[in-house]
C-alpha cells in the first residue's frame, strides 16, 4: 500500500502545484485591496462570492484530478503493470482517493489560509471581514471533492461513452453544486455534513467496485453486474440528474416567498401622486416593455415636479410597473443571510458607510479613503460606542429602513426602530435615537408628496401606528440639504452640511389595530396614502391590502404577474416524474386537512388552471412516450415477462426518468441467429432463450495441426 | 551454401540468426534459422560430420544439453532430442552423472538398415551433385579424394 | 482439466460488439513448456491473453491458469504469474531502481539479485532515469520486473516488438534460463518467428479468432508439406485438395503448402492434371506463413455468425 501512496502522490505532485497556483490565484483576486475596487458591496459579496469560485474551481480542480489518475493507468499497458501484482483492487483506488483527496486539501486549504491569516490581520478595524468566512469556502470546497471519485468511477465503468458512462459525473454534479448553492446561500448548512459523507463514501465504494469489475469494461454483450450497489447508485444518480435537468431547483427557488427578498415594493409616483407597486428584480428591470413612472429615483434628490391641487390617492386600479430602482448594491439577492456577514451594504455615502453585522451591531466605517475603510465606531441599542471592543446590547434582526431622505439613516429591530442623527452641523457625534419602543414587526419610512412630509409608519405590538418626525423645534417640516463632499489639492474630502439636521422624536398621530389576518402574515411595504395604508403581505405572489383607518381591509387587485406564469408555463414542468406531483398532492392534503385552508401555492396554481391543463396533458404525453421508449429498450435488452411489465408500468411514476435508469442498469444483448430454431440468441448465454440448445461446436477447417494421442516422450537426455 | 565461420554474424537483409559455438579448438556448431532444415537435425548433420571426420574423437565429452542450449541460445528440447537421436543411432552414450561422450563405432543396425540409410544419403547428395553439371567421373573422383581425405583410407 | 497445463481454456469465445474477435478456443499450455502463440494482428491473440489473465471477461467459455478460474484471480495468484503487455510500459519517472523498489514491495516474493542480474545482461544502470532508456533497455526491466517475483509461469504479449538484436538476444536468454530446461512455463506471443523457432518447444497458431494449431514445434514442421506446381491459375481454387492451407503464387509456378498430407492429397495433386508437381522442403517461416496469409484472403475472415451449414 505504501509503494501505491508513493507512486500516486509522485505521479500527481505535479497538479498539486497546479492546484496552488490556483487557489493561490483566487484568494489574491480576492484579497480585501482588490475586490473592494470591483464593487461596493464588498461584504456582502464577499463570503458569497468567495464560497461560490471556491466550489465550482474546487469541482473543476476534483474531477480533473479524478480523470487524469485514472485514465493514464486504465490503458492497457499501465493497467497491466499496476493490476497484476499482490495488490487489491481495492487498495489501488483507496491509494488514488486518499492522495487525491490530499493534494485537493492541501490546494485548498493553504492558500485560504493564507487569506484567512492576511483579513485577521487586518481585523475588523479596517474592513468588515472576518478570518472564519473563509470556513464556509472550505465546506464548499469539501463538498466539490466528490466528483474527484465520480470520475474514478466514470471512467472505469463498463458502459459506453454512447450510453450511460458519463451519468456518476452528472449525479455528483447535482451533488455538489446543490450542496454548494445551499450554503452559498443560506446560514443552516451544517446538516448538510452527515449526508455528503455518506454519499461520498457510496461513490468512493462505488469506485473501488468499478476497478474490481474492470475485466467487464468494455461489456462483453452482457448486462452489467447485477450487485445492488452498483445499481443503486446508479439509479440514485439517474433520478438525482433528472430532478436536477428537470430544473427543480429553480421552481423550488421560487416557491419561497419572494415578498421578503423586496422584489415588490409599493411606491408612491411623485409626479402623479399614484402608488405604483413596483418589482426590484434585475430582470424585470432589464425589460423594455417595462413602464417607468416619472418620479423619483431612490438616492437622489427628489424632484418635485407637478403636482395636481387635488388628486385621489386611492384610485380605483393601481397601476403597476416597474420603476428604477437604483441603490448601489449590485447584490439584490440578499435573500438569504450568511452567517456572519452583513445585509445590506450601501457605500453611496461618500464618507460614511454603515454596515449591519449579523450578530446584532451596527458597524460605522469611514470610506473616505475607498481601498481602506476604516471601523470609526459601534453602535449597539445603547448607542455608539468606540471600535475597539464589542458593547453588550446587539439588536436582534437589524433591518434597514430603505426609503427614508438622503442622509436620515432608520432601522429598526424586534425591540424598536431607531435613527441615527446629529444635533448640531458640524458636530462630529452620532447618536443614536430611539424614536418607537415595542414588538416592532415592520418599518416604514413614507413620503406624503403634497404634504412633502416624511411619517414613520410601523407595524408594532400587533398595530399599525403612524409617527411624525419632529426636530428639535417639534416641527415636521425639517430638510436635511444636500451634503456637498469637497475635496481639496490634497485629496482630501471633507464634508460639510447646511441647514438643520433630522428629526430627533416620532410623535404618534394615528394608529389603526391591525386585523387578525395579518397578524401572522409580516405586512411590510408600508404605504402611507390618504385611505388608509397600502400593505404588502409575504405571500408567493404580491398581494396588497388597504388597511382602511377604520380598521377594516380590501384587497386591491393586482394584474397577474406574468413572469412567474411563464415560468409555470414551461413544457420542461411537464417532465416533472408524476410520483412527485402525488407526493406534492397528498402532503398538501395533509396541511389542508390541519389547517382548513389550502396553501397560498396551490390557490396560486388554481388561479392558473388552464396551464396546469397544458401541462397535465403534457406529461401524459411525456410518460406515454417513455412507455414506448422503455419498451424498445427492453426488447433491446432482453426483458421480457413480469420485469418489462413491472419497468413499464414504473414510467407512469417516474415519467421521463425512466429511460435514463433502464439504460443505466442493463447493458444491450448482442444476438445471433441460433442454428436450431432460427430465432436471435443471446451470444453471452450457454443456453438459447428459445430452443435451449447449446452452441455447436464449430466446423474443422481441415488445416489444424494438434498434438496427436502419443504421450511426450520424455527425453531423458535433457537431465544431463 | 552455409559458410563457416566463428563469429556471430548479424545481417540486415535476411532474417537469418546464426549461432555458434566452440569447443577447445576442434568443435564448431552452426546452426542457422529460417532453414528448410530443423534445427534439431542441424545439430545431428553437425556432430555426426564432426564424428565422422575425427575432429570428435571416440571418448570426446560433448557438452551437457544444457550447456550446448544456453550457448547457442535454443531451446534444451531441441538439443536433447538431437541427442537422443544420435544416441539412438549409437554415435554417442551418456554415461550416468558424468555426462555425454562419444562412443565407440558399434554396428547397431542390419546390413539392410544401413544399407537403406546409405543409399539416402546418397540421394541427397546426386541430385545436388548433378545439378552443378559435372560429369560423373570428376563426381566420382572428388568422393574418392574425399573419403580418402577423411579416413585415411586409401583409394 | 489436465493437471500438468498452466493454462488450459475452454471454448473461450470473445464478441465485440456484433464481432466474433476469439472463437471457441480450446488452449493448453503444458506445465514447463515454452510455447509461442503466433498469429496476425487482430487474429485475437492479445484479447486471448486478456481473457486468460483475467483482464478481460470472456463472452463464453472459460479459462483455467495455475488451476483458478481466469475471472477469480486474487492477488496472491496473481503473484505466482508474471505478465508483461506489449510496449514494456513503466512508470516513466521512476529510476531502474525505483521500479525495482516498486516491485519489491508489491510481491511477497522477490528477488533483488534476479532484478540486477537481468539489468545486467541488458547492460543497463540501476541509476538511470526510465525515460532515458532506449526500448531494448526498457524492455530489459520490464523483463526483470517479471521475473524476479519469481513466478511460476511467464506470460508475454509481444515482448520483442521493436527491440534490437542485442536486446533480442538477451530476451532469449534470459527467457531460457527461466525456463530452466522445463522448471517454469513461459507462454510468449510474437511475430519474432527467429526467435520462436529458436526457444519455443511448442507452437500455437491463432487465424481469424481460432487456433487451427496447437501441437510441438517440430511435430508441426514435419506435418506441413508443400509442392511447386506449373499451372496458370491457382490450383487451390479449380481443385479440391485436402488439407490446403494456402497456395501462393511463384514466378511460373503455385507453391500449395498442405497441412497432414496423406494419399488422399497425392491423389489430388495427380488429378490436377499439370505439367509439372513437385515436392518441395519449406522452412518454418514458409508454413507459419501460410497459416497467416490464408486468413488474409480467406472470407471468413473476423465474420461474427459462421455460414449457413
Amino acid at each position: 500500500m505504501k509503494a501505491l501512496l508513493i507512486k500516486e502522490f509522485r505521479e500527481n505532485s505535479k497538479w498539486l502545484v497546479v492546484g496552488l497556483v490556483l487557489f493561490a490565484g483566487v484568494a489574491y483576486c480576492w484579497l480585501p485591496e482588490i475586490r473592494f475596487t470591483w464593487s461596493y458591496s464588498f461584504v456582502s459579496s464577499f463570503e458569497k462570492s468567495l464560497t461560490a469560485i471556491v466550489g465550482f474551481l474546487g469541482g473543476l480542480f476534483a474531477l480533473s484530478l479524478g480523470v487524469l489518475q485514472s485514465a493514464l493507468d486504465l490503458r492497457s499497458g499501465p493497467r497491466a503493470y499496476l493490476q497484476h501484482r499482490g495488490v487489491k483492487s481495492s487498495q489501488i483506488v483507496l491509494a488514488k482517493l486518499i492522495t487525491g483527496f490530499t493534494i485537493y486539501a492541501i490546494a485548498i486549504l493553504i492558500p485560504m489560509s493564507l487569506l484567512a491569516v492576511y483579513l485577521g490581520g487586518f481585523g475588523i478595524q479596517t474592513i468588515p471581514v472576518r478570518p472564519y468566512q473563509i470556513v464556509r469556502a472550505l465546506a464548499a470546497g469539501f463538498f466539490a471533492y466528490i466528483m474527484h471519485p465520480a470520475a474514478i468511477l466514470c471512467l472505469s465503468r463498463g458502459a459506453s461513452w454512447w450510453g450511460t458512462k458519463t451519468i456518476p459525473i452528472f449525479a455528483a454534479l447535482a451533488i455538489a453544486g446543490s450542496m454548494i448553492v445551499y450554503c452559498t446561500v443560506t446560514s443552516d448548512w451544517l446538516w448538510l455534513f452527515p449526508v455528503y459523507m455518506l454519499l461520498l463514501a457510496i461513490t468512493c465504494w462505488a469506485a473501488v467496485d468499478a476497478w474490481e469489475k474492470l475485466s467487464l469494461n468494455p461489456p462483453a454483450a452482457q448486462s452489467l453486474p447485477n450487485g445492488w450497489r452498483v445499481n443503486g447508485v446508479l439509479f440514485l444518480g439517474s433520478l438525482a440528474c433528472t430532478l436536477i435537468a428537470l430544473q427543480l431547483l429553480s421552481p423550488l427557488g421560487s416557491l419561497l416567498h419572494r415578498t421578503e427578498r423586496r422584489e415588490f415594493e409599493t411606491k408612491f409616483d411623485l409626479s402623479t401622486g399614484e402608488p405604483w407597486a413596483v418589482s426590484t428584480r434585475p430582470e424585470d428591470l432589464l425589460k423594455s416593455n417595462v413602464e417607468k413612472s416619472n418620479g423619483s429615483i431612490f438616492g437622489s434628490k427628489i424632484q418635485i415636479g407637478v403636482v395636481p391641487n387635488e388628486f385621489s390617492f386611492m384610485p380605483k386600479k393601481m397601476q403597476l410597473g416597474s420603476m428604477q430602482y437604483l441603490t448601489d448594491d449590485p447584490d439584490p439577492s440578499t435573500m438569504f443571510q450568511s452567517l456572519y456577514s452583513d445585509q445590506y451594504n450601501y457605500w453611496n455615502h461618500p464618507i460614511w458607510a454603515n454596515v449591519i453585522d449579523r450578530r446584532g451591531y451596527l458597524l460605522r466605517y469611514s470610506v473616505i479613503d475607498r481601498e481602506r475603510p476604516r471601523l470609526d465606531s459601534i453602535i449597539d441599542k445603547e448607542g455608539i460606542h468606540s471600535p475597539n471592543s464589542l458593547p453588550d446590547k446587539p439588536f436582534v434582526n437589524l433591518r434597514e429602513i430603505l426609503n427614508g431622505p438622503s442622509g436620515f439613516r432608520a432601522y429598526f429591530d424586534s425591540k424598536g426602530v431607531y435613527a441615527l442623527q446629529r444635533y448640531r452641523s458640524n458636530a462630529p457625534d452620532v447618536l443614536l435615537n430611539r424614536l418607537v419602543e415595542g414588538n416592532v414587526s415592520a418599518a416604514e419610512l413614507s413620503t406624503i408628496p403634497i404634504l412633502d412630509v416624511h411619517r414613520l409608519v410601523v407595524v408594532v405590538d400587533g398595530e399599525v401606528r403612524e409617527y411624525q418626525l419632529l426636530d428639535e423645534n417639534d416641527s415636521e417640516e425639517w430638510t436635511t440639504d444636500a451634503q456637498t463632499v469637497t475635496i481639496d489639492d490634497n485629496g482630501t474630502k471633507t464634508l460639510s452640511r447646511k441647514g438643520e439636521e433630522q428629526a430627533i422624536r416620532a410623535k404618534l398621530i394615528q394608529s389603526v389595530a391591525l386585523p387578525v389576518q395579518f397578524a401572522n402574515r409580516k405586512p411590510h411595504s408600508l404605504l402611507r396614502t390618504q385611505a388608509g395604508y397600502v400593505v404588502m403581505v409575504d405571500s408567493f405572489s404580491p398581494k396588497y391590502f388597504l388597511l382602511k383607518f377604520d380598521g377594516t381591509s380590501e384587497e386591491l387587485p393586482v394584474p397577474k404577474d406574468e413572469s412567474s406564469s411563464n415560468a409555470l408555463a414551461n413544457p420542461v414542468n411537464a417532465t416533472l416524474p408524476p410520483a412527485l406531483m402525488l407526493i406534492a398532492s397528498f402532503a398538501h392534503f395533509i396541511y389542508w386537512a390541519n389547517r382548513g385552508e389550502s396553501a397560498e401555492l396551490v390557490e396560486w396554481l388554481m388561479e392558473r388552471k388552464s396551464i396546469l391543463v397544458y401541462l397535465a396533458i403534457l406529461g401524459i404525453i411525456f410518460v406515454l412516450a417513455s412507455v414506448w421508449v422503455v419498451n424498445r429498450m427492453l426488447r433491446k435488452r432482453g426483458i421480457a415477462g413480469k420485469l418489462r411489465w413491472a419497468w413499464l408500468l414504473t414510467c407512469i411514476p417516474l415519467g421521463i426518468a425512466t429511460p435514463l435508469v433502464v439504460a443505466s442498469i442493463y447493458a444491450v444483448r448482442v444476438r445471433e441467429k441460433c442454428m436450431s430454431c432460427g430465432q436471435p440468441r443471446s451470444v453471452d448465454l450457454e443456453h438459447c432463450e428459445v430452443c435451449n440448445t447449446q452452441w455447436p461446436l464449430g466446423e474443422l477447417e481441415g488445416i489444424e495441426v494438434f498434438d496427436t494421442n502419443a504421450s511426450l516422450q520424455s527425453e531423458s537426455l535433457l537431465s544431463t | 551454401m552455409l559458410t563457416k565461420s566463428d563469429l556471430t554474424t548479424k545481417s540486415k537483409h535476411c532474417t537469418m540468426h546464426r549461432s555458434t559455438v566452440t569447443f577447445g579448438s576442434i568443435m564448431q556448431i552452426l546452426i542457422t534459422t529460417q532453414s528448410t532444415t530443423p534445427i534439431f537435425r542441424q545439430i545431428v548433420d553437425q556432430l555426426r560430420r564432426q564424428i565422422a571426420s575425427g575432429q570428435l574423437a571416440v571418448g570426446d565429452a560433448l557438452p551437457s544439453v544444457r550447456q550446448l542450449a544456453k550457448d547457442l541460445v535454443i531451446n534444451p528440447n531441441t538439443v536433447a532430442k538431437a541427442y537422443a537421436e544420435l544416441q539412438r543411432d549409437g554415435l554417442i552414450e551418456s554415461r550416468q552423472g558424468r555426462g555425454v561422450f562419444v562412443a565407440k563405432r558399434r554396428v547397431i543396425f542390419t546390413k539392410t538398415e544401413r544399407t537403406r540409410r546409405l543409399d539416402d544419403a546418397i540421394e541427397r547428395f546426386a541430385a545436388e551433385a548433378l545439378s552443378l553439371d559435372f560429369s560423373n567421373d570428376e563426381i566420382l573422383e572428388r568422393i574418392s579424394s574425399k573419403l580418402e581425405q577423411l579416413t585415411h583410407e586409401p583409394g | 482439466m489436465n493437471r500438468d497445463n498452466v493454462i488450459q481454456s475452454d471454448r473461450l469465445t470473445r464478441y465485440f460488439g456484433k464481432r466474433v474477435v476469439v472463437q471457441d478456443l480450446n488452449f493448453s499450455v503444458p506445465r514447463g513448456s515454452i510455447v509461442g502463440l503466433l498469429g496476425l494482428n487482430g487474429a485475437g491473440k492479445s484479447t486471448a491473453i486478456r481473457m486468460m489473465m483475467g483482464f478481460l471477461t470472456p463472452t463464453r467459455g472459460r479459462c483455467e491458469i495455475l488451476g483458478r478460474n481466469s475471472q477469480d484471480l486474487r492477488p496472491e495468484d496473481r503473484v505466482r504469474i508474471g505478465y508483461a503487455v506489449e510496449g514494456h510500459f513503466l512508470y516513466p519517472w521512476m529510476k531502474v531502481q525505483d521500479c525495482e523498489a516498486f516491485g519489491r514491495d508489491t510481491f511477497p516474493r522477490w528477488s533483488r539479485e534476479q532484478f540486477y542480474a537481468t539489468i545486467d545482461r541488458f547492460g543497463i544502470a540501476p541509476s538511470q532515469k526510465v525515460n532515458w532508456l532506449s526500448r531494448g533497455q526498457r524492455a530489459g526491466v520490464s523483463l526483470a520486473s517479471t521475473i524476479s517475483s519469481d513466478p511460476e509461469l511467464l506470460v508475454l504479449d509481444d515482448p520483442a516488438l521493436g527491440l534490437d538484436p542485442v536486446s533480442r538476444r538477451a530476451l532469449n536468454e534470459t527467457l531460457l534460463d527461466f525456463n530452466d530446461s522445463g522448471a517454469r512455463t513461459v507462454l510468449i506471443s510474437s511475430h519474432m518467428l527467429d526467435d520462436i523457432e529458436r526457444i519455443c518447444d511448442r507452437i500455437a497458431i491463432m487465424v481469424a479468432g481460432r487456433i487451427l494449431v496447437d501441437c510441438k514445434l517440430d511435430d508441426f514442421r514435419s506435418r506441413i508439406a508443400a509442392w511447386s506446381i506449373e499451372s496458370s491459375s491457382d490450383p487451390g481454387t479449380y481443385g479440391r485438395i485436402p488439407g490446403l492451407i494456402h497456395s501462393h503464387r511463384r514466378s511460373h509456378s503455385w507453391v500449395v503448402t498442405v497441412a497432414n498430407p496423406n494419399d488422399a492429397t497425392l491423389s489430388a495433386l495427380e488429378q490436377l492434371g499439370a505439367v509439372s508437381c513437385e515436392p518441395v522442403d519449406i522452412t518454418f517461416e514458409e508454413a507459419v506463413i501460410a497459416y497467416l496469409a490464408r486468413s488474409r484472403r480467406s472470407d471468413t475472415f473476423l465474420s461474427g455468425a459462421r455460414a449457413a451449414s
